[in-house]
């Protein structure tokens, strides 16, 4: 399989190659040969060796328990499957279906809205935090930790402390909001405010996850590069945005691909908190695909749905890359 | 890293390519059907099979079940398997799947009947069911699925009105009665809610009823008692009678009969502590939880007080009927396709058995409500101390004309998995009964699920 | 959290210990100090507040736990469920086969994981960035779409219901891959190049340059998979049905459906199941430090 792929991919390797120089991971040159004579050809071949020496341990493993299964989607996507027996191919059914359903629609729309409020705000503060925490001040070690106790705390105690926090007629925080207008949200009970509060605890929860990975990124960074820009006169703000910007931009992109990803992918905590109510308003696609599967024991349209959020994933995915590509170039 | 379209062109390709490997790899599930019938059940040769239970110390059903069949025949032993009482469906849906399901198994309920009969997984069990044919005290209505039957009812609880006798007496209300419609529901809940302050409870936690955050709270009980076939109504997407139901609950909830949906679904309220810490004088629920209320008055974990079940109350729009109409949801027994020879005799004896009066009386023991009552299960049923013993509970749980929670249909899953978002929109009062139940007729119609 | 409180705080990673370093402290950067103190204790009782919760309703009577309005401190504080989960389940077992799986799984991901990060990073070989794309593009699908495919598959080699299962499962997840790969992609290629034109193997220069300079990263993975080894409660329950290889996750909630309204004791085991991977996030801490002092870098 993977050296089928290779053999695909050969222009794109010469490219790769040609072009390499721009980005931290493409400027490798070609290993120096000691008796002098070039073979490009050698060492592609020598490049291919070695490159799936070094990812084959994971890439077999990743082929066989989630490549495979994931292939069969496209399949499945196709067919009328209850999960049991053999799937029964009803062509473009399930699509047609699909534009349709108002329901899957209602679903990509509160995905996307949840995805376009939580991605900014999770990134923001976890970028804040991090570098905060990379600070020398006192206490961080404790901080850090405090940070990314809601990520393991239980999802169900964090929902039921939410739900009280946001209790429309006794939580604190209506009680608080009490003080300054005189009919504060229905939160969780409305259709309108359930995806606020919804987003607030995923941000909540999500914060300390990805300020860790920032902090890595940013522990990463030579002192040297601050103590030069240091000494050419630039001030705070500069020296964030010349040196530990671009320095993180693998980092960043990173966290950005896998945020977005995760923020499109939210299931348990609409499933904890709201179920998908009040009636779809908090309904997103992954919980949409899951009860599409399991409530309703409909496996083909649950992978054709999943096939939609796989593609606009990807779409937003392709989009960052050539963001990333175009800001490294 | 360079990207540009022709990368992404080619990871589809290669993607496509993958696909054709795995055309034949899609399957792979069972479709062998054992032969069945053939095998005569030998009561000598020594015999093990696996039955599926979940929540094992506190649902002794399981065991006791396995145990007492061993005893009645001691070559056969029955293993209890621990699977998941929440996500029992997802772990029996992967076992399926595989062709790995234990030699007996129960259905939880009759919303999943006619997928797990299509799986191809379910042997036929069509000779148990002759042998039931005309017995009057097993109901089997609802289980004949292409003219075969794939699985049998050993445990039937139906919907009751659970009341609190000693408030109801404190307050000087009169007690529910068989011939109760919920307009008297409503009524003897005004009476309540004037009355239980001057009588010591609590005005601002005690309610006089509970309304369970469950969509078959109200849409089960429509449905039941419209007077309608589930064919002409739920299967063709006419909510239309669920709405005199809804307009009911909202109006409780407005006057603050019970707790209200939202904070009942945000705060997850608990029924058992709503009844059993006497926060609500009545509450219609399962008789699953006559069982949980004596153990937990026992264990201290709810109030001591007398209590009863009366039936539930009918629809004030029609003529009562002779026979109270509720709904329920049986819990059945089904043999895994996979098992033959004497393992497959062997699980047939047992869910014959287990369905018949043998089971029942173990099951009546336990408090547990069995799919098959005649007199003597009644009778065990009510022994137990703690157990509410007047007639009037007796009739209510043994006396009933039960519909089922749900019809047992292909589209089940799909359109009451669209109704609980309806359920939740209209208990909100986000959407008014009639606009809900429109916009659920509209995305059922979408779903395609109704033509089929 | 303001954004001058960032820019406030960037600089002070100069040295300000260093002796010959000190100079005058500029007010914009005590109000920033003092602005960045406040927030971490704002946020740090906002973060801590549902964790307080969970620990104070474990000690509850069980009526107390989802009391309304909110009660947050127990009438009678019932210490005994702590003592009363270790004899009524079997948290041991439970507790015993989680570390296994959460450590051999955090061991083979981050191997692999920046093993293969290398290659995808380092060596530029035909079809990386297409293999890489596929890699990314399964993240963005839910386990649940292809849960049961995977099933069938693992089933099919009758591994399903073995400690394999969940090791497989978890070990050779995209998410390592990619976070490797983008970390190794900030080191610069010069350093690589050194180690080449000292004759050392790709092998060598992974080893001995990549590794040691990857320390935070690697412990930052380690610490995500083994929290999501531990939390994970899905795939325990679709794959294991022995008693004797339960999760802590799959053993707590099969127990607590038992005693399905013992709302404090379900909280004592949530309190229970989520010390232990605060005592591994302790110890990834130092590591973070740790891996700053091999490579050499002040952090």
């Amino acid at each position: 399989m993977s050296e089928e792929i290779g053999v695909v991919d050969d222009r794109q390797a010469v490219a790769d190659h040609k072009t390499g120089s721009h980005g931290p991971g493409g400027g490798r040159r070609a290993p120096k040969i000691k008796q002098g004579k070039f073979n490009a050809k050698a060492i592609s071949r020598r490049n291919l060796r070695n490159g799936l020496i070094f990812i084959s341990p994971n890439f077999i493993g990743f082929i066989c328990l989630t490549l495979l299964p994931t292939l069969t989607l496209f399949y499945i996507a196709f067919t009328k499957w209850s999960a049991f027996g053999n799937p029964v191919l009803n062509g473009v059914k399930n699509w047609v279906r699909l534009s349709h359903d108002k329901i899957f629609m209602t679903s990509v729309w509160n995905t996307i809205y949840y995805s376009i409020v939580h991605i900014p705000l999770t990134l923001v503060l976890a970028f804040a935090l991090a570098v905060l925490l990379n600070s020398k001040l006192r206490g961080r070690a404790f901080f850090r930790t405090v940070a990314f106790f809601p990520y393991i705390t239980s999802i169900v105690a964090a929902a039921q402390v939410w739900g009280m926090l946001f209790d429309p007629k006794s939580g604190p925080i209506n009680s608080f909001l009490r003080l300054f207008i005189s009919n504060p949200p229905g939160w969780l009970g409305s259709t309108a405010w359930a995806m606020p509060a919804v987003i607030v605890v995923g941000t909540w929860r999500e914060v300390g996850y990805y300020m860790i990975l920032l902090l890595a990124g940013l522990q990463t960074i030579p002192s040297e590069l601050y103590e030069a820009a240091e000494l050419d006169g630039t001030n705070g703000w500069q020296r964030f945005w010349h040196v530990t910007v671009p320095m993180m931009r693998p980092t960043l992109f990173f966290v950005m691909v896998t945020l977005t990803i995760g923020s499109f992918k939210i299931l348990d905590l609409t499933l904890v908190m709201t179920d998908g109510g009040p009636g779809t308003s908090t309904l997103v696609l992954a919980q949409y695909i899951y009860r599409v599967a399991f409530e309703r024991g409909d496996f083909g349209y649950a992978s054709t749905v999943s096939l939609v959020l796989l593609a606009i994933c990807m779409v937003v995915t392709l989009v960052q890359f050539w963001y990333n590509n175009l800001k490294e170039d | 890293m360079t990207m540009n379209v022709k990368t992404v062109t080619k990871a589809l390709a290669v993607t496509t390519a993958g696909i054709m490997l795995l055309a034949g790899c899609g399957g792979g599930g069972s479709s062998k059907q054992a032969s069945s019938g053939s095998d005569g059940f030998d009561s000598k040769a020594k015999t093990t099979i696996t039955f599926a239970g979940w929540s094992l110390d506190m649902t002794p059903e399981f065991k006791t079940l396995a145990d007492a069949f061993h005893k009645a025949h001691p070559n056969v032993t029955v293993n209890v398997k621990q699977y998941s009482a929440d996500d029992y469906d997802k772990q029996l849906t992967a076992d399926i799947s595989s062709g790995a399901q234990p030699d007996v198994f129960p259905i939880k309920n009759m919303l999943k009947y006619v997928t797990y009969s299509d799986s191809q997984g379910l042997a036929d069990i069509s000779d148990i069911a002759k042998s039931y044919q005309g017995n009057k005290y097993i109901n089997l209505d609802g289980y004949e699925h292409n003219g075969k039957y794939f699985a049998l009812p050993y445990r039937s609880d139906t919907w009751v009105l659970f009341y609190n006798k000693d408030m109801f007496k404190k307050a000087g209300v009169e007690e529910p009665n068989a011939k109760w419609t919920w307009d008297d529901y409503a009524k003897a809940a005004k009476e309540l809610k004037e009355k239980l302050p001057a009588a010591g409870y609590d005005a601002n936690s005690v309610y006089p009823m509970y309304m369970h955050n469950w969509q078959s709270v109200v849409q089960s009980f429509a449905l039941a008692q419209c007077g309608k076939s589930a064919d002409s109504t739920f299967l063709k997407a006419d909510f239309s009678y669920m709405e005199p139901f809804y307009k009911r609950a909202l109006e409780w909830q407005k006057d603050k009969y019970t707790i209200d949906w939202n904070t009942s679904f945000t705060n997850k309220v608990q029924y058992q502590a709503q009844f059993g810490t006497q926060k609500a004088a009545m509450m219609p629920m399962g008789t699953w939880y006559a069982a949980t209320l004596v153990s937990q008055q026992q264990s201290g974990e709810a109030q001591k007080f007398s209590w009863g079940m009366a039936p539930a109350p009918q629809n004030p729009d029609k003529k009562l009927p002779k026979t109270p109409i509720t709904f329920g949801s049986p819990t059945s027994l089904a043999i895994s396709s996979k098992s033959s020879g004497q393992k497959l005799a062997a699980a047939k004896e047992f869910v014959k058995w287990a369905t018949g009066q043998g089971g029942a009386l173990e099951l009546a023991k336990l408090s547990t409500t069995p799919a098959y009552i005649d007199d003597k299960v009644t009778e065990t049923f009510f022994s137990p101390e703690g157990m509410a013993s007047d007639q009037a509970s007796k009739d209510a749980w043994s006396k009933h004309d039960m519909k089922m929670e749900a019809p047992v249909a292909t589209a089940t899953d799909t359109i009451n998995s669209i109704l609980k978002d309806t359920h939740s929109s209209i208990m909100t009062g986000a959407k008014s009964p009639s606009d809900g139940l429109k916009e659920a007729t509209q995305n059922v119609k979408d779903q395609g699920v109704l033509d089929e | 959290m303001s954004t001058n409180t960032v820019s406030a705080t960037v600089p002070s990673p100069t040295g300000e210990e260093i002796p010959w370093n000190k100079k005058q402290v500029p007010p914009a950067k005590i109000v920033g100090t003092i602005i960045g103190y406040l927030a971490m204790i704002a946020v740090s009782a906002f973060v801590l507040l549902p964790f307080f919760w969970m620990f104070l309703s474990s000690l509850k009577p069980n009526n107390e736990v989802y009391a309304i309005p909110i009660k947050w401190f127990p009438s009678v504080w019932h210490w005994e469920n702590y003592v009363a989960i270790w004899t009524k389940s079997d948290m041991t077992t439970w507790l015993l086969n989680t570390i296994f799986f959460a450590v051999i799984v955090t061991l083979l991901q981050v191997f692999t994981g920046s093993f293969a990060a290398y290659g995808f990073s380092k060596i530029p070989f035909r079809g990386r960035t297409t293999l890489f794309l596929i890699y990314i593009a399964t993240m963005a699908v839910p386990w649940q779409a292809y849960m049961i495919p995977q099933f069938k598959l693992v089933s099919a080699v009758g591994l399903s219901d073995t400690r394999w299962s969940i090791i497989l499962l978890q070990a050779f997840g995209a998410f390592g891959v990619f976070m490797m790969k983008q970390f190794y992609d900030t080191i610069p290629e010069d350093l690589s190049e050194a180690g080449r034109l000292d004759g050392l193997s790709e092998f060598g220069i992974y080893w001995r340059i990549m590794l040691p300079l990857s320390g935070p990263s690697l412990a930052a993975l380690a610490i995500i998979t083994f929290t999501n080894t531990w939390n994970d409660y899905m795939g325990p329950l679709i794959y294991l049905r022995s008693q004797k290889l339960y999760t802590i996750q799959l053993g707590l909630k099969l127990f607590i459906s038992q005693y399905n309204a013992d709302f404090a004791m379900i909280m004592t085991g949530s309190v229970l199941s989520v010390l232990p991977i605060l005592i591994v996030f302790l110890i990834g801490q130092k590591q973070f430090i740790a891996g700053i002092a091999t490579s050499g870098m002040k952090g």
